[in-house]
């Protein structure tokens, strides 16, 4: 599955370490999102959506 | 229990304790048995060691309750490859045994070494495999070279002892030696690399 959390997070101005912070997950875990290797799960993935103002697909896609 | 940031210093303090514990029990189980008569303290003298077992049993499932979801996934994945590693090998040893193959000494802990090799094998395997995709190929093989260290110098010493004439170790100062190594590598991630978390 592809995403853009990496071009929604720089557009922020949140190093890797803020995102985790802000979503109470590690910084592995939004690299390996970021990276394509692992999926989050529906409620990361709308923890993320919900922190950028956005709908869930606007950030995944298949 | 969710992701706590502070978990794995916390379960490489509980390791240090229990190896503790473990290497107090292993030096003066003989004298307890000795000093005690009663049959029921002499029973229970024998599964001391597996008071550490439980304790770190339990440390690593509140380590597991303290990871996010992805961490948890990679705790999952190694313990199911390292199981499934070990039923392997557990099938090979007696062929490879018959065939003579596999020079071991007759009172080897085979169960022991295997399961330990499985999981440490598997954690590695995966430790560096997303370390790599994460840091590049230096930085994953900086990350490992602890427990890489653990794996590979008591195979060099069992390659170099079919060789050489070195001293066999026993399994006692075989476990001292790996308690020692897993306090040394538990100091380094807790003082060392806690960013690594």
């Amino acid at each position: 599955m592809k995403n853009n959390v990496r071009e929604l997070r720089t557009e922020k101005g949140w190093s890797q370490a803020d995102l985790a912070d802000k979503l109470a997950v590690s910084r592995q875990t939004i690299n390996a999102i970021e990276t394509g290797r692992y999926d989050p799960s529906l409620p990361l993935a709308f923890a993320l959506a919900k922190l950028f103002k956005c709908r869930v697909e606007d950030i995944f896609s298949p | 229990m969710g992701y706590s940031k502070t978990a794995q210093k916390r379960y490489f303090l509980e390791v240090i304790a229990v190896v503790a514990l473990f290497v107090g029990i292993i030096l003066s189980r003989a004298q307890l048995a000795q000093w005690t008569g009663s049959p029921a303290l002499l029973f229970a003298i024998k599964f001391l060691p597996l008071l550490a077992m439980v304790l770190i049993a339990g440390s690593v499932w509140r380590l597991y309750r303290a990871r996010d979801e992805f961490q948890r996934q990679t705790m999952l994945k190694t313990g199911a490859a390292a199981m499934l590693l070990s039923l392997v090998l557990f099938m090979l040893l007696p062929t490879l045994r018959m065939l003579g193959a596999l020079p071991l000494p007759p009172n080897f802990p085979g169960a022991l070494v295997i399961l330990s090799v499985s999981i440490v094998v598997c954690g590695l395997a995966f430790s560096f495999v997303d370390k790599r995709a994460e840091a590049g190929t230096r930085r994953a093989l900086i990350h490992i070279a602890p427990w890489l260290l653990v794996l590979l110098a008591p195979t060099v010493w069992w390659i170099l002892s079919l060789i050489l004439p070195l001293p066999h170790l026993t399994l006692r100062q075989g476990l001292i030696c790996l308690c020692v190594v897993i306090v040394a590598i538990s100091f380094y991630r807790i003082f060392v690399r806690p960013t690594e978390q």
